[in-house]
């Protein structure tokens, strides 16, 4: 019986096992293909541009470094982004007292990100729209924790599902929907406060 | 389902976690259709933003930082290939002396002055000076015997080099300790 469930596994596991272990293995393929989301992913959750660069290279060094430990049960995409939370985690352990307070002398300036997205057929009172709305969300990001921003990016920006979100921060699925429902109740109402605002 | 959509139903759908029957309302209702939108619109504006920063970022980075970095697990294995090659460089050089870049001449021009007797190739007079003693050495001592006694000579070759007067004629030096210091013309 174990052997015909392990015969099984094996046979459903063994192709995506061996894409996997082959992209794992093409590192400039690897890099090409996950860096831009990894990298803001780790740039939002510390806020910090230049340290998220170091963080997304030691990612893909410790993937590439102890790729041979993948077991491909869960997609590589999780995979790097489990270890991308660790180095943040790390981060953030670190620098514990005085983190935003550093982050914030070389925050990324969301009205420069906003230079980057494509002209294609947006006007540019659309285009300052959505500059602005992103500033807004990003302003209330900051205000809040770790945790739920990390759920929040890797939900919404990184659209992961929630099993994934789950498995990559080895949390039961239902405490990660509490977060991120938190999360988001936080962002809008923060978003609504700003709108308010700059109405008045 | 006739209720407009709460708060947190609107969460939910942004979440993905919306329930069949309120998913079926909000498909027919166009007022929660605008309210999900409003919502929606800030974050979409969000990752729109930061996916474009991020692709533009990451273009700019170096493949090969973290290609030459991923190397860097097998410094051990690398620094022993050098090792090893270096080895077989020397020992080459040490059995075939017209290969040694000593003896080459376009390597002896490199210098300011004319080799002296000193820079003969290497080889030759370390295997002529190589005694009953010295063919019971480890190759590894030998090596770096042969190493040293090389930089040795090239050592000198450069003193002496730099000793001779034509030299320092030749670059319109005077020998130091001279009591004329005027440069000339």
């Amino acid at each position: 019986m174990q052997l015909a469930l392990h015969a099984t596994a094996n046979m459903t596991h063994v192709p995506a096992a061996e894409r996997t272990l082959s992209e794992l293995d093409d590192i400039d393929m690897l890099v090409r293909t996950y860096r831009p989301r990894l990298l803001r992913f780790v740039a939002f959750s510390i806020g910090d541009p230049d340290l998220a660069e170091s963080i997304t290279q030691d990612c893909f060094l410790k993937a590439w470094n102890g790729r041979e430990s993948f077991r491909g049960d869960c997609s590589v995409n999780t995979w790097l982004t489990s270890i991308a939370i660790n180095l943040v985690r790390d981060q953030q352990r670190l620098q514990k007292f005085r983190f935003w307070r550093q982050a914030r002398a070389t925050a990324i300036d969301i009205t420069d990100a906003a230079t980057y997205l494509p002209s294609g057929e947006s006007s540019p009172e659309s285009r300052l729209l959505v500059q602005e709305k992103a500033a807004q969300v990003q302003a209330a990001l900051t205000g809040l924790s770790p945790k739920q921003r990390s759920i929040f990016l890797l939900r919404f920006t990184e659209e992961m599902e929630i099993a994934e979100i789950a498995a990559a921060l080895r949390m039961p699925v239902n405490t990660v929907k509490t977060h991120l429902h938190r999360a988001l109740k936080s962002v809008r109402a923060q978003v609504q406060q700003a709108q308010q605002r700059s109405e008045i | 389902m006739s209720l407009h959509l709460s708060n947190d139903q609107i969460d939910d759908h942004l979440i993905g976690v919306l329930e069949p029957a309120a998913a079926e309302h909000l498909a027919a209702c166009a007022d929660c259709t605008a309210r999900v939108a409003a919502a929606a619109a800030p974050i979409a504006g969000f990752v729109a933003v930061t996916n474009a920063w991020s692709e533009r970022r990451s273009a700019t980075l170096p493949l090969l930082s973290v290609t030459g970095n991923a190397a860097h697990r097998n410094f051990a294995l690398r620094v022993t290939a050098g090792v090893a090659a270096t080895a077989i460089l020397v020992l080459t050089f040490a059995v075939h002396p017209a290969m040694s870049p000593l003896s080459h001449p376009a390597v002896a021009t490199q210098t300011t002055a004319p080799a002296p007797a000193t820079a003969q190739p290497l080889a030759l007079t370390e295997l002529a000076s190589t005694g009953p003693t010295e063919t019971a050495l480890s190759p590894r001592e030998r090596m770096l015997r042969e190493r040293i006694s090389r930089d040795n000579q090239m050592l000198k070759a450069i003193d002496s080099a730099l000793d001779t007067e034509e030299s320092a004629a030749s670059l319109g030096l005077e020998p130091a300790g001279s009591s004329s210091t005027k440069l000339q013309d």
